[in-house]
């Protein structure tokens, strides 16, 4: 019997390790002058545990989690090392590498960050992989010291597209004053190649998400207590290469090409062959039904009044195929800070804003003679019925939870959500083996912050 | 406390807000074009909580919180930090373009101050 989760003893292990040996953030270095120096070692974790009270809807941080948080207790969603190294080469260029463990993904450590900066006065270039803000502020979700609840709303963090959290290729940041406040103006370039676990009935197959052309531009700026932050990137090609999605594409060339091939035998009889060439043109459109170029806007702000702070993103995603549809999301938080602690609460939803993918003319042809192909393409639009409501990310969550400092850079935090997708044939961000399905969770969670 | 500089630094003021922005690295030049650096205390010393309070508005745990976002994401790493207040006003001397926190009673010749505080 398994007392612990899997992945917290070693987690945790190595975060009190390096806490222990870096008790004070980003202060590695020491000589007789300067508590910091050219090289620079500093790292992020968190331990947390989670109980799911639903055995059918597994939670997971990113689609990247091969080992979502059923029912019971888990280590998997929230656990996560991540270490750093910034070198100043010279006063202008500095190389920084950033390695993440998460415990849902085996421990495997993961290059987040890896790019030479230079600078120069009001603009900085960089060069390699970096986080970017593409989508909402993913760039910074898994610091959880860094953030006010244990996870970002997971109606908006926790499903595809999200996944993208950095990229390789390059940057320009350009930082300027402006009224009482700064600006910062950054546009990138480059391509992605993420994991993606793909639940099914008896598996979970690890798919490769390819995505190319990423290019975006992103504004923020700070007014006072005030920081308001725009993105719009787009993915010039986004690919999921999956066992399924293969043998979905094969299924679908080869009934096309019956189809065409028994539209040839029957063009004796136009009105049967017409019918045949149509039903195969429509099973082409379903050809590689997830891949699409993408674009994304999001909108977010952050504001303090005091000892509140209020945070709320919007943000829409088109990705361009009848299956995946367009998405809008928003999530709303509150915190306020007191001498006990600073609880919080978070609203958050996404819906999907346009039908999900149309299979009624995915029938069978009906002629005598071809009733093996019927049976095939019978097979296929209940195959296809499945994507349609695997692929409807539609979702809502309600968050209430508490933080409390307990040293200098350590934080403690518990929290309850409440998710639900709008039915129990709706999946949204849950990973689930089978619907229809139990589609609302209730979630405790506990974490325990540490930067060093 | 007092914000100061150099002597030839090019300016004679800064406002709370200006220093806040150079401490936060949202800004990292003078009107003039010049490049500003913040030196920084250790944290958690007297002057370093004292400062962030006063001038910047912000607890010790949210400056961290601010840093370990920045540092995390690739958007900036935090100002550099000396050990006491004598080693921010020597690297002052020493270094155009930097700035440092102090109390009044450390003032020296060869420093500006751009800000008083007041206490």
């Amino acid at each position: 019997m398994r007392l612990l989760p899997p992945g917290l003893v070693p987690t945790a292990l190595g975060v009190l390790l390096l806490s222990h040996c870096f008790p004070s953030y980003g202060q590695a270095a020491n000589n007789a002058e300067e508590a910091s120096s050219t090289l620079r070692f500093s790292g992020f974790a968190t331990i947390g545990l989670v109980s799911n009270s639903n055995p059918d809807a597994g939670v997971v941080f990113s689609g990247a989690q091969t080992k979502p948080a059923f029912k019971g207790l888990s280590a998997d969603l929230d656990s996560v090392v991540g270490l750093q190294l910034d070198y100043a080469l010279l006063p202008a260029t500095s190389l920084t590498v950033q390695a993440v463990a998460r415990a849902g993904e085996d421990l495997q450590p993961s290059l987040r960050m890896a790019y030479l900066e230079q600078r120069f006065d009001q603009v900085s270039a960089r060069l390699g992989r970096m986080r970017t803000p593409l989508f909402l502020d993913t760039y910074a979700e898994e610091i959880g010291y860094a953030n006010p609840l244990i996870r970002g709303p997971i109606p908006l963090y926790g499903a595809a597209p999200s996944q993208i959290i950095h990229l390789d290729g390059a940057s320009l940041q350009w930082r300027t004053p402006w009224a009482l406040g700064s600006v910062l103006v950054e546009g990138y370039y480059g391509n992605g190649r993420f994991k993606y676990a793909w639940f099914s009935a008896s598996a979970v197959e690890q798919a490769s998400v390819i995505v190319d052309d990423i290019t975006g531009i992103t504004l923020s700026t700070t007014l006072g207590n005030t920081t308001l932050r725009l993105a719009r990137t787009n993915l010039g090609s986004y690919r999921i290469d999956s066992s399924n999605n293969t043998e979905l594409n094969t299924g679908i060339a080869a009934l096309s090409a019956g189809l065409s091939r028994a539209a040839q035998g029957y063009a004796g009889v136009p009105s049967i062959a017409q019918n045949l060439a149509h039903k195969a043109q429509v099973l082409d459109s379903f050809y590689d039904a997830l891949h699409a170029p993408q674009q994304y806007t999001g909108l977010g702000f952050s504001s303090s009044f005091g000892k509140l702070t209020v945070m709320g993103d919007w943000a829409t995603w088109n990705l361009n195929t009848e299956m995946l549809g367009k998405l809008n999301a928003w999530q709303l938080t509150l915190t306020y800070e007191t001498n006990y602690g600073t609880p919080y609460l978070s609203v958050s939803q996404k819906n999907r804003t346009t039908p999900r993918g149309d299979t009624s003319q995915v029938t069978p042809t009906g002629v005598a003679g071809l009733a093996q192909l019927d049976a095939g393409i019978t097979g296929l639009r209940s195959g296809l019925d499945r994507l349609a409501l695997y692929t409807d990310a539609s979702m809502q969550g309600f968050t209430l939870g508490a933080r409390w400092e307990l040293s200098n850079n350590m934080a403690l935090k518990a929290q309850y959500d409440v998710l639900a997708t709008p039915s129990a044939e709706l999946t949204g961000a849950f990973k689930v083996r089978s619907i229809p399905f139990d589609n609302h969770v209730n979630l405790l969670s506990v974490a325990l912050d540490v930067v060093f | 406390m007092v914000v100061v500089g150099r002597r030839d630094i090019e300016v004679d003021k800064l406002s709370a807000e200006q220093v806040a922005r150079f401490y936060l690295k949202q800004s990292t030049t003078l009107p003039s074009g010049s490049a500003i650096e913040p030196l920084d205390l250790r944290e958690g010393t007297p002057l370093y909580v004292e400062f962030y309070n006063r001038v910047m508005g912000k607890s010790p745990a949210q400056v961290r919180a601010y840093w370990a976002r920045q540092t995390f994401s690739g958007m900036g790493i935090p100002p550099r930090q000396l050990l006491s207040p004598a080693d921010a006003i020597k690297v002052v001397l020493k270094t155009p373009g930097t700035i440092a926190y102090i109390q009044k009673k450390d003032l020296e010749d060869g420093l500006k101050v751009l800000l008083d505080t007041g206490k």
